[in-house]
């Protein structure tokens, strides 16, 4: 790493305009010319005979266009694809809306705090619940494209698990956690019940707006709730309820800037998704 | 020249008992000298104030929890003691705890029920004296903390400019029919400056502090005004301007008298907050909030002398500063006479 010491990462940071960024929903560009904000920068995206065009002023965005149901505007020449969820397409799974949270604090943190695994027994006290084991154990970390994936399995209490409570199924379970991280804002995260079956995935994309503000993008696409659009409801509710124990602390963050700088801050083998975090994000903006 | 590097090596309140209580059981999260500070009773009436930033992932440790002996920080639940070493990582219960963990602990004490902090201990300074609180007649009745958009030292020097009740406290403690200010004898004493004030004849409130005036500025940020009113009972104003930053200070304040302890308090704070009301704008106003220590960045006049001195010691601790802590405690005991210097040559000096 080549980067000055000390180094972090705005939101205002012009290499991440080399990327798609998420900034409105597919409705909300039906109905006309869309103002966004993005890195800083207001944009106004419109339509085309063939397509979407974005400028800001009079410089013309790389590319605007369409997909799993949102706007995506990327500045300039992408240099990582855009996040894959193959899920969105399989009808085995559910989607739940877009959920959209305009929140104060830096992209850099917001992320970090998506991949971080050892803070759900503090922060998420009412949802996922204090119960949660605050050892981390081992995960396994492995290089993709820019990005990176996480994998890991641990028990976990399933107190939503039906069989459960009818007495057919232990309360300890395992659940497979797969992280992929596409540089330099999006995350894709696959949970995989062993024991009970059925999949939730959980997709986390952070929009840098301006200086101290992002927009967070998040989906809930399951295949375990048998079509049932309550349950699908729930699950949406609960995840939102999750994010909003996350932007307790995170809104309180008295810096906006992600240190990129290792030794800024002080990190254990708990931490590898993070650290690796900061790495990629380190090389996406020295490139 | 940075006053800033001064001002660490002191003393200065950062809330009030009743705020500490009242944020628990999290820490209280303050700002001192531009520095956040998390500031918490521990297990045992143990206070810390440390650096508000878990050194593991930025969080602030005012958003976490008192646990025993430490702070418990809200993200991962690392905590930190009142030294500022991490004591424990649950996510890795068998450790090892990193060496590097460890956060800026500064001095902390209680003192006339509020909590003082002190960045830096090098000088051994003391907390400044509060004479009405020390005198077991008086009856002390403490005033709302205030925050103004104005430096600390601006601030102090306001509340011991002679020339301006005339103007801007006409008819509460001055007159704009008698603007000329007695020139007092200043002198250094301890690590304060002292000097005596007689307001001109007026008719005043009830509860005006009104009379002869033995002032005392114990350096940096602290003033005390013994007053003997007329039928000659005493009080004291007490203030002290804590630095949040460069632009900004909150004061911390006490009215003290030794008569009429059944009365109602109220009107005694009242009358301040007559006096605040008429000196906020004003120097709220003042461009910029730093107090200027350069000579020449305004203009003094020999009615200044007050303020020429406070200034000339605010320099010379500025000065040590950057030579070292042992040069700043050298500065702040210099108790010799002042002999006159370079500002006082003319009616019309710069400072």
């Amino acid at each position: 790493m080549t980067l000055p010491a000390g180094s972090r990462l705005a939101n205002v940071e012009p290499a991440l305009g080399a990327a798609w960024h998420p900034v409105a929903t597919a409705e909300e560009c039906d109905a006309g010319p869309l103002r966004v904000l993005l890195l800083g920068e207001a944009w106004t995206i419109t339509r085309t005979g063939d397509g979407l065009e974005g400028r800001a002023g009079e410089r013309r965005a790389h590319g605007a266009r369409v997909r799993h149901g949102l706007v995506w505007l990327a500045p300039c020449p992408p240099r990582a694809p855009m996040l894959a969820m193959p899920e969105f397409d399989d009808p085995r799974f559910a989607a739940g809306p877009w959920l959209t949270r305009r929140a104060v604090g830096g992209a850099g943190f917001l992320l970090d705090n998506f991949l971080d695994l050892g803070h759900l027994p503090f922060v998420h006290q009412a949802t996922i619940g204090a119960r949660e084991d605050p050892v981390v154990g081992p995960v396994d970390i492995a290089a993709a494209g820019g990005g990176f994936v996480v994998a890991s399995q641990h028990a976990f209490p399933n107190w939503e698990d039906p069989e459960v409570v009818a007495g057919r199924r232990p309360l300890i379970q395992h659940r497979r956690v797969t992280y992929i991280y596409v540089p330099p804002c999006s995350i894709h995260l696959r949970i995989d019940y062993v024991e009970a079956g059925g999949t939730n995935v959980i997709v986390f994309l952070v929009q840098p707006a301006d200086r101290d503000h992002c927009v967070l993008w998040t989906r809930v696409i399951r295949d375990d709730l048998g079509g049932d659009p309550a349950r699908l409801a729930d699950a949406v509710e609960f995840e939102r309820a999750v994010l909003e124990e996350d932007l307790v602390i995170q809104e309180r963050y008295l810096e906006r800037d992600l240190p990129l700088d290792l030794t800024t801050e002080v990190h254990t083998v708990a931490d590898r998704p993070t650290i690796e975090l900061r790495r990629a994000l380190a090389a996406f903006v020295e490139a | 020249m940075s006053l800033d590097a001064a001002l660490e090596l002191f003393w200065h309140p950062v809330c009030t008992l009743d705020e500490l209580a009242a944020a628990a059981p999290s820490p209280l999260g303050v700002q001192l000298l531009g520095r956040p500070v998390a500031v918490a009773e521990l297990a045992r009436g143990r206070l810390a104030a440390v650096a508000d930033r878990c050194l593991h992932r930025s969080t602030r440790l005012s958003v976490g929890w008192i646990d025993g002996d430490a702070i418990r920080c809200a993200y991962h639940g690392w905590t930190w003691a009142a030294d500022g070493r991490c004591t424990e990582i649950p996510s890795m219960p068998d450790g090892p705890i990193p060496e590097r963990a460890c956060i800026p602990a500064y001095d902390v004490d209680v003192a006339y029920g509020l909590v003082w902090v002190r960045l830096d201990s090098r000088a051994g300074t003391a907390i400044p004296a509060h004479p009405g609180w020390e005198d077991p007649t008086m009856k002390v009745v403490a005033g709302p903390p205030y925050t103004w958009p104005t430096s600390a030292p601006r601030r102090v020097e306001n509340f011991v400019d002679l020339a301006h009740f005339a103007w801007v406290h006409d008819g509460s403690l001055g007159r704009r029919d008698q603007p000329v200010p007695p020139m007092p004898v200043i002198d250094r004493v301890g690590h304060e400056l002292q000097f005596s004030f007689d307001p001109p004849d007026m008719d005043v409130d009830e509860a005006a502090l009104f009379g002869h005036s033995e002032y005392r500025l114990p350096m940096p940020c602290t003033v005390d005004i013994d007053f003997t009113l007329e039928g000659g009972a005493r009080r004291h104003l007490w203030m002290t301007a804590s630095p949040i930053d460069g632009d900004s200070c909150r004061t911390f304040w006490a009215v003290s008298r030794d008569d009429d302890l059944d009365g109602d308090d109220q009107i005694h704070l009242d009358f301040q907050h007559r006096v605040l009301a008429e000196d906020e704008p004003v120097v709220c106003n003042q461009d910029p909030p730093a107090l200027p220590l350069e000579t020449g960045a305004e203009l003094s006049v020999k009615t200044d002398k007050v303020s020429i001195e406070y200034r000339r010691w605010l320099r010379q601790l500025a000065e040590a500063a950057a030579q070292g802590p042992e040069s700043v405690a050298a500065a702040l005991a210099t108790t010799a006479p002042l002999s006159p210097g370079p500002d006082d040559r003319a009616p019309l000096a710069r400072s």
